[in-house]
């Protein structure tokens, strides 16, 4: 919930004027090496983030990256990083700060495989490990330290981080970061590093707070957002499906597997409880199934998000909470097994940015009652609503 | 839904009219067919649709004021023909009644007719009252005469409609027009069943055209001569007005307060139009003509109102609407006419409708029409005006005027039906449109439904130029108000139109010829696919939900398909549905490839190698069609597409030669972005197992990739990173280096999915499917590979003569593991099976012993065996230098009592073929020059003494030799066979000295021993002859003989013979004792 109306709050943070757009990683003009670090990690061509922001790390400037996750802002970071590492020197060049200590060994990874061809050392410093390792390993020269921040000052304060070198300063999850737990030790360790660090800030969300606090140790940031681009109903075929009764959407539901082709589908529910039932329902006729709601803690919902991202599970069931944070949009299908209740929320559960000129279907179920709601939202909406065409196949 | 019933009935009522031509019989109708021209039709069909969007007014004043005007203005002649016809139609339409109605319609028409001529009369004179205010009526009518007149002597083509207008003008002019030759012609027309009805509009256009005049008056007063048009426009308005007032006069009780409202209305607007005239000076004449029409327009909308008070008004409209319905049907003489025409029954029914509508539900109708008259005031002035030009623009665009009306048509005998059905259904009916008025009202602003959207084409087309996109818009509103009773009709009409040239009870058929192809393209996507549908259908479920947990059970359903449908019908469906979901345009995910090719793979183990080789055959012709168009490719189709062969591969569904020979002929072969693209993703999905399955292929394409990006760089094209990342990946891949492309989430799945697929099937498929992409792409002309039986090889003819050319060219085939062994045996005149056979196991073995199992297999029968022997020695004479290998084998048989039987028989045979004896012998020796005989014999010598040598034969076989009288062949085979005979034995019989090395030991130190010897000597001790024989032909013809060669050979020899005769004389001694 909050983050929805951080969302909207934080339009007013909008991407400085003039960040170039750079569309293909060979024109970054990055070090060969890295280069194939990056097509070895997978990568083809830059995200939307990352044609932006990678040069301006690159550049040297200080830098606030938003986008939301699942757009590559880890690789982000990593990119530029690599970039302005000197390989030749054994010194710390790079610290990125992460809130958790998983995050920070994800970055290590990241990082490792992205420098894969440059033989770049990169340590993941994070609490709850021997410390003994961490000096052993600081001491032989890590040329980049994804840490946690209690860790990492600690190590500074032990003289076995050295500080001196370190041209960037990444923090990642910023706003989490930039909080109230970790605003000392933030600062602790902001303190010893030379002046002029370059500072990288990312995050999925900046409240306002966090942005003021930017401006005491950052110098004139670049500002790049990318917003989750103007959701649009441009390119989505959008059907809907008389049931009449509430009971015969689940036969619907699964006739619907029976005759279109579906990857992975994402079904909207109005209420937890029949998310629920109906994950149980689908599990049942042999799905496999996540399901998410509100009541979910975070790393909950990240969890099954990155699962269904991975394709360990071909359908989503969610409430209406969630469709703001579903990156739907690797997801060709979404079944709205309830109408939405407000007009809002319908776009974000179909919607999709335009700019990746994802297609994409969105089947709703409709009652007899729902009638009026479907006919609301094609007029508030100003577009059309088909009826689902009787030749399923031709839909996808 | 009621109104569209209602509508196509009346047309095929028409068309039953139409066909009956009743209409025809109207003396009007001809007289018209006559007079009117096609240009004047245009110009009728502008003027009606003008009235009819003045509600039903009649027009027909109006028209009279157009061809006043038209005498006036002689450059605006279109635009009076048109009014001109307008009046025709008019006069025409009453004779139309429908269906036999006619006569009743008539008497109808006239009673009211009458009555309305008395109100007509009594408007008259009001009329003639306010005219006599403004000007004096006499002069008017003067004038309007003059006008007439004028029109006549300049418009030809309508002098009859001309005339039958001029006639009623003159007639409600009180008779002064009569005077004229026209008026006469014009009452027989009245005659007709529409007198009474003209009358009336006549009458009530009389008194507008007083009016009119009068205006005009002021009119020409106040414009200078180009104004003259509009001011006759305004006459029309005004004249429109008039008779609206004239009709409401008739409607309500106070004809003469209605009147002066009227007059009064009609001078407001008159001035009014006269202001915007002023204004639009300037502005083509076509707009003001417009405005004016506004001004009319908002003269029938008050009719209108005042029609609702009357219901004889009421019917008195309806009856017009009536006529002109049928007007239209005798208009089509002139399809344009008629066209025209019907668009204008379809406003006029509609204003019926609206008008019934008014009397049922008086009270809460008025009230609404007030508002709607006022709206509808404004957008029917505009209207009007755009409808004005439209007809302007018409007139050049004849045929799309054509089309327009043509939908008009298509409603009109609807109009008539609804008429006669009003009775009945006119509550319902009127309330309906009376809310699809207020609809379109509402939605004026609103762009208009498909029905309209020809009309507005027209209209667009026809006024382009003038309209602007709001006057579009108000056209089609107008239409749709026009058309509310009957605006679903309209449409259908337009349907029915079309459709009408069908016969309605046979399902259209195109009758036209369908080559082959198609048809069988049609029968593939329909019937045969139609159970593959079905089934697709019950393969889709099973696969959409395939995931990891799930998994066997989402093929065991699968499986099950195969118990109950054709088998190929379920390799299909489950191939097509598969290969939707991978070539996908975005790209997929590793995960889901694996799921998938996980499917095939079970599948393939579960039903047999016929699925998985339909499923190779599928991936790797939709894999070349990406290759053979690159353009076809969408987005990631291709790399999907290749990633998804490579899990498959990865699985174990086919072998590495397949993939091998897809990247080496595929991907290597000019490479572009995309190949390179579908490269990484292939090793990405399967390197290592390419590389353990087969790393000297992966070497080969290594080299070449190398060789290919050389051949790049010195054309000067500089290889992208991303290509040299290829290279590198791939090399990384020979070194074993390969890390980090699999993603772990993959390599994971890839782990625990081989784990799952262990467990599928009964390990009898598990094989990889040996194939090669050569096989798939020749499966026309091969067979299918896969099937025992089906493929063949014979069938290409280039294989085989690259096999002969080989074998000629390589002489020592014995070598060349590849040679046609047939074709030599043929060349051998191995003339039967069994010698072939024998042949080429013979030669065709890789040593003795092979050669040896070879024949064994052949599992001769006894007699067929002594065929080895004759073959063997032709084999061994053939050579041209002794191999050893014959003797080899010889001996290898000689194991056998038979084969020691057939070789002593054939080598007697031999003897006696050299001793000069022909009829017997084996024929080894015949037809050769004196070189090779030698050559043979030798060879044959050196076999039967390496024979004889290693006690394969006796000695004994040498007992038929007459060694005294031996021809010199037999000398010569004697000599190397004892020779070769010496030397084996010889070796046999070396011992060691003491101290010396084994091999180093010299010439002169050779012992031997006499064991072997006297051994086999000991054999013959029953043949002395042989002995002796022996005897002296070694001492006389082996010992110094030339055919040894080598010193060791030599001492061998030496050695033997002297053995041989002292054991020969040891035993000889002992035959003698």
């Amino acid at each position: 919930m909050d983050f929805d109306k951080e969302l909207d709050n934080d339009l007013k943070f909008k991407t400085s004027k003039h960040v170039p757009v750079v569309a293909t990683f060979e024109e970054m003009d990055l070090k060969d090496d890295l280069l194939r670090g990056i097509y070895g990690y997978g990568f083809e061509a830059p995200s939307a983030i990352q044609s932006r922001a990678i040069m301006q790390i690159i550049s040297g400037r200080d830098t606030i990256a938003q986008a939301q996750s699942g757009t590559g802002k880890t690789a982000t970071f990593s990119i530029g990083m690599l970039q302005v590492i000197d390989m030749n020197k054994k010194e710390t060049q790079a610290l990125v700060l992460s809130p958790t200590r998983e995050l920070a060994i994800q970055i290590q990874s990241v990082v490792k495989s992205l420098g894969d061809y440059m033989n770049v050392q990169c340590h993941a410093c994070t609490g709850g490990r021997a410390v003994g390792d961490d000096m052993k390993q600081l001491s032989r020269g890590q040329q980049v330290v994804s840490g946690t921040p209690g860790r990492v000052l600690d190590m500074i304060n032990r003289r076995v981080l050295n500080t001196r070198h370190i041209k960037v300063l990444v923090m990642d999850e910023a706003d989490e970061l930039l909080g109230k737990g970790f605003q000392e030790q933030i600062y602790d360790i902001y303190r010893y590093l030379p002046p002029g660090t370059q500072v990288v800030v990312v995050s999925a969300t900046l409240p306002k707070s966090v942005l003021v606090m930017t401006k005491k140790f950052m110098n004139d940031p670049v500002k790049i957002l990318v917003k989750r681009g103007e959701i649009t109903l441009e390119g989505i075929k959008q059907y809907y499906i008389q049931v009449e009764k509430e009971e015969w959407k689940f036969d619907t539901l699964c006739d619907l597997y029976d005759s279109m082709t579906i990857t992975q589908a994402v079904i909207f529910c109005n209420t937890k409880k029949k998310v629920d039932w109906l994950a149980d329902s689908l599990r049942k006729a042999n799905f496999t199934v996540v399901s998410m709601h509100g009541d979910m803690k975070q790393e909950e919902r990240d969890k099954i998000m990155n699962e269904f991202r991975l394709g360990n599970s071909r359908v989503l069931i969610s409430t209406d909470v969630w469709a703001r944070g579903i990156d739907v949009q690797q997801v060709s299908l979404v079944i709205n097994y309830d109408l939405p209740t407000d007009r809002e929320s319908y776009i974000h559960r179909i919607g999709r940015s335009g700019r990746f000129g994802r297609r994409g279907v969105a089947v709703d179920f409709v009652t007899n009652e729902d009638l009026d709601t479907l006919h609301d939202l094609e007029r508030f909406y100003s577009t059309k609503i088909q009826e689902m065409p009787g030749d399923l196949s031709s839909v996808m | 839904m009621v109104k569209r019933h209602s509508i196509q009935i009346p047309g095929v009522l028409l068309d039953a009219i139409r066909d009956e031509g009743r209409y025809e019989e109207d003396e009007r109708f001809k007289r018209r067919k006559g007079n009117g021209g096609g240009s004047i039709m245009n110009r009728k069909a502008r003027r009606k649709e003008e009235r009819a969007e003045r509600k039903q007014r009649r027009g027909v004043k109006g028209e009279w004021n157009e061809v006043d005007r038209v005498e006036s203005v002689n450059k605006k002649r279109v635009k009076r023909v048109n009014f001109s016809e307008h009046n025709e139609i008019r006069m025409i339409s009453p004779n139309e009644s429908e269906d036999g109605e006619e006569g009743e319609e008539e008497q109808e028409d006239d009673k009211i007719d009458e009555g309305d001529e008395d109100d007509e009369e009594e408007i008259m004179k009001k009329l003639a009252a306010i005219k006599g205010k403004k000007s004096q009526s006499e002069v008017r009518t003067v004038k309007e005469d003059e006008l007439n007149d004028d029109e006549f002597s300049a418009d030809d083509l309508n002098d009859d409609d001309l005339d039958d207008d001029e006639e009623e003008v003159i007639r409600q002019l009180a008779g002064i027009k009569g005077e004229r030759s026209h008026s006469k012609v014009r009452t027989v027309k009245e005659d007709d069943l529409s007198e009474d009805d003209l009358d009336e509009d006549d009458l009530s256009e009389d008194d507008l055209d007083e009016d009119d005049l009068d205006e005009d008056d002021i009119d020409e007063d106040d414009l200078s001569d180009e104004l003259s048009t509009d001011d006759d426009l305004d006459d029309d308005q005004e004249d429109v007005l008039k008779k609206l007032a004239a009709v409401k006069g008739k409607k309500s009780l106070d004809k003469v307060r209605t009147i002066k409202e009227d007059d009064l209305n009609d001078d407001e607007l008159s001035e009014d139009d006269l202001d915007e005239d002023d204004i639009g000076e300037d502005e083509p004449s076509e707009d003001e003509t417009s405005e004016d029409y506004e001004g009319e327009i908002m003269k029938k909308l008050a009719a209108v109102k005042g029609k609702k008070s009357l219901s004889k008004v009421r019917t008195i409209k309806e009856d017009d609407l009536d006529d002109d319905t049928i007007q239209f049907k005798p208009s089509s003489t002139s399809d344009d006419d008629v066209e025209y025409y019907a668009r204008k029954l379809g406003i006029n029914p509609k204003k019926g409708l609206h008008k019934e509508n008014e009397y049922d539900t008086v009270g809460g109708l008025l009230e609404g029409l007030d508002f709607l008259d006022e709206e509808e005031n404004k957008e029917d002035l505009t209207e009007d005006a755009s409808d004005s030009e439209y007809n302007y623009g018409g007139k050049s665009v004849d045929d799309e005027a054509v089309d327009y009306y043509a939908k008009k048509l298509g409603i009109n005998p609807k109009k008539g039906l609804s008429k006669e059905f009003e009775g009945d259904e006119l509550g319902g009916l009127l309330e309906g449109i009376g809310e699809e008025a207020d609809q379109t009202e509402v939605n004026s602003k609103k762009k208009i439904l498909d029905s309209d959207d020809d009309d507005e084409d027209n209209s667009s087309d026809d006024s382009s130029s003038s309209l602007d996109a709001d006057e579009r818009a108000l056209i089609r509103e107008m239409e749709e108000i026009e058309g509310s009773g009957s605006s679903d009709s309209e449409s259908d009409s337009d349907s029915d139109s079309v459709i009408s040239h069908e016969n309605p009870y046979v399902a259209p058929v195109s009758g036209k010829y369908v080559p082959p192809a198609l048809r069988r393209k049609v029968v593939e996507t329909t019937k045969e696919s139609e159970e593959v549908e079905l089934l697709k259908k019950s393969v889709k479920g099973p696969l959409n939900k395939l995931s990891e947990p799930n998994m066997l059970s989402c093929i065991n359903e699968l499986a099950k398909l195969y118990n109950d449908h054709p088998r190929q019908y379920v390799n299909q469906a489950i191939m097509k549905v598969i290969l939707e979901s991978v070539v996908i345009s975005t790209p997929l995910l590793e995960s889901f490839m694996i799921l998938y090719s996980a499917a095939i793979v079970s599948v393939y183990r579960l039903q047999g190698a016929d699925f998985g080789a339909y499923a190779i055959q599928t991936l790797v012709e939709k894999l070349n069609t990406f290759f053979e168009d690159e353009s076809l490719a969408k987005g990631k189709e291709p790399v999907n597409l290749i990633g998804f062969l490579g899990f498959c591969y990865d699985l174990g569904l086919m072998s590495s030669s397949l993939v091998y020979g897809i990247v080496s002929e595929k991907l290597l072969k000019d490479p572009t972005e995309l190949k390179t693209n579908m490269l990484l993703k292939l090793i990405r999905s399967c390197g290592p197992k390419l590389r353990t399955d087969d790393p000297d292929a992966l070497r080969e394409i290594i080299v070449s990739l190398g060789e290919s990006m050389k051949k790049n760089e010195s054309q000067g094209l500089h290889a992208s990173t991303r290509t040299k990342f290829l290279v590198e990946t791939i090399t990384s891949l020979r070194n074993n280096k390969l890390k980090g492309i699999e993603s772990e989430n993959t390599g994971q799945l890839l782990t625990r999915i081989r784990k799952q697929l262990g467990r599928v099937g009964n390990g009898t498929n598990s094989d990889p499917i040996k194939v090669t992409l050569d096989d798939i792409e020749h499966v026309e002309e091969r067979g299918k590979w896969w099937l025992v039986g089906s493929a063949w090889k014979g069938n290409s003819q280039e294989p085989k003569k690259e096999n002969r050319e080989e074998a000629e060219e390589d002489l020592d085939w014995l070598d060349e593991g590849q040679a046609d062994w047939l074709e030599i045996a043929k060349q051998q005149r191995m003339n039967t099976d069994v010698r072939r056979a024998i042949f080429i196991s013979v030669m065709s073995a890789n040593d003795y012993m092979d050669a040896y199992g070879k024949l064994e297999k052949l599992r001769l029968k006894k007699i067929q065996k002594r065929e080895i022997p004759n073959i063997l020695m032709h084999c061994a004479t053939l050579e041209s230098v002794f191999n050893p290998y014959y003797g080899f084998l010889a001996k290898k048989l000689c194991t056998d009592h038979s084969m020691r039987r057939t070789f002593q028989l054939n080598l007697w045979d031999v003897l006696k073929e050299m001793d000069g004896s022909e009829d017997t012998g084996s024929g080894l020796l015949e037809d050769i020059d004196d070189n090779t005989r030698v050559v043979k014999i030798l060879n044959l010598g050196r076999f039967f003494g390496f024979l004889i040598g290693e006690a394969a034969e006796s000695l004994n076989v040498l007992r038929t030799i007459n060694f005294l009288a031996a021809s010199s062949d037999v000398k010569i085979f004697m000599e190397i066979l004892l020779i070769t005979f010496f030397d084996i034995v010889g070796k046999k019989s070396e011992t060691k000295a003491f101290g010396t090395g084994s091999s180093t030991t010299s010439i002169g130190d050779l012992k031997f021993t006499d064991k072997i010897m006297v051994e086999r000597l000991a054999k013959c001790k029953e043949q002395p002859l042989l002995l002796k024989g022996l005897r002296y032909f070694t001492t006389n013809n082996v010992k110094e003989s030339d055919l040894v060669k080598g010193k060791r050979q030599k001492a061998r020899v030496h050695w033997g013979v002297d053995s041989m005769d002292d054991i020969i004389e040891e035993l000889l001694r002992e035959v003698k004792n």
